[in-house]
């Protein structure tokens, strides 16, 4: 047994998930090769978090006084920045933080699990910058975060996920003092 | 894991089914493709609607793993 306490995440076996990854992944190799994605996927262990109480932070007394911070998984890239490896079956574990203030008409978009046809007309529909900066213009909230972040959300491994990915961009995020934080998956 | 440092988080959700999976502290579910979570492309009117209302369900949610249906009259 390794079960260790996961803040936010209740007690976590990893070896034990780490184990059903490996099994999933060797059994589903071919058909991720040929990224063949329902076949792939029939076995995948999904994780659960029905039974773990939610963590729990209050929220700001006054969001005329908060810093928000935005993050989404859609796949957004500034440019000069590196894209994501989008093709990978087995997922891309890199975040982007995009300076809040800039135009989302400098980034891009790489990622091959979603329908990104309206992100790639107008991010706001899977990153809404602009809607937040309007608001922030409009007093509603108390700013942005310096940063806004991104990364591309196909991660199929969670062992990675919880060990290495979202440890290293909360550290991002929390650089920034977010008051609140605004998460949006696609 | 962001709320467990202290920031108080609102998430996003266009698949209810896999949101309850997830439990997150907040959800609000917009009842839209997953592609336009936010509302359609070029209608700031629609993203600003949801926006709103994914920082509404911040501060007035009560207690974990509240889930907001967007679709439902507010």
């Amino acid at each position: 047994m390794a079960e260790r306490a996961i803040a936010g995440l209740g007690t976590l076996d990893m070896e034990r998930l780490r184990a059903g990854l490996d099994a999933w992944q060797a059994n589903a190799a071919e058909p991720l090769a040929r990224h063949e994605w329902t076949p792939a996927y029939l076995r995948y262990p999904l994780l659960d978090f029905r039974e773990t109480p939610p963590p729990w932070t209050a929220p700001p007394a006054d969001l005329r006084r908060a810093r928000v911070a935005l993050i989404g998984s859609a796949g957004l890239y500034a440019r000069g920045q590196s894209s994501y490896d989008a093709e990978n079956p087995l997922g891309d574990y890199t975040f982007r933080a995009l300076p809040s203030g800039m135009d989302l008409r400098e980034t891009g978009i790489a990622h091959d699990h979603f329908d990104s046809t309206a992100a790639r007309e107008d991010r706001n529909a899977v990153f809404p910058l602009e809607r937040l900066r309007e608001l922030a213009e409009a007093g509603e909230i108390g700013g942005l975060t310096p940063h806004a972040f991104a990364f591309m959300g196909y991660q199929p491994n969670y062992v990675t996920l919880i060990e290495r990915f979202i440890p290293d961009l909360l550290d991002a995020v929390m650089a920034d003092r977010p008051d609140a934080a605004m998460l949006v998956p696609v | 894991m962001l709320e467990a440092r202290g920031v108080p988080t609102v998430t996003l959700s266009a698949l209810r089914s896999r949101t309850l999976r997830v439990n997150p502290p907040r959800s609000l579910f917009t009842g839209l493709h997953n592609g336009q979570i936010i509302g359609p492309p070029g209608d700031a009117k629609a993203q600003r609607t949801t926006v709103r209302r994914a920082l509404g369900l911040l501060v007035s949610a009560s207690e974990p793993g509240a889930l907001l249906d967007m679709r439902a009259p507010s």
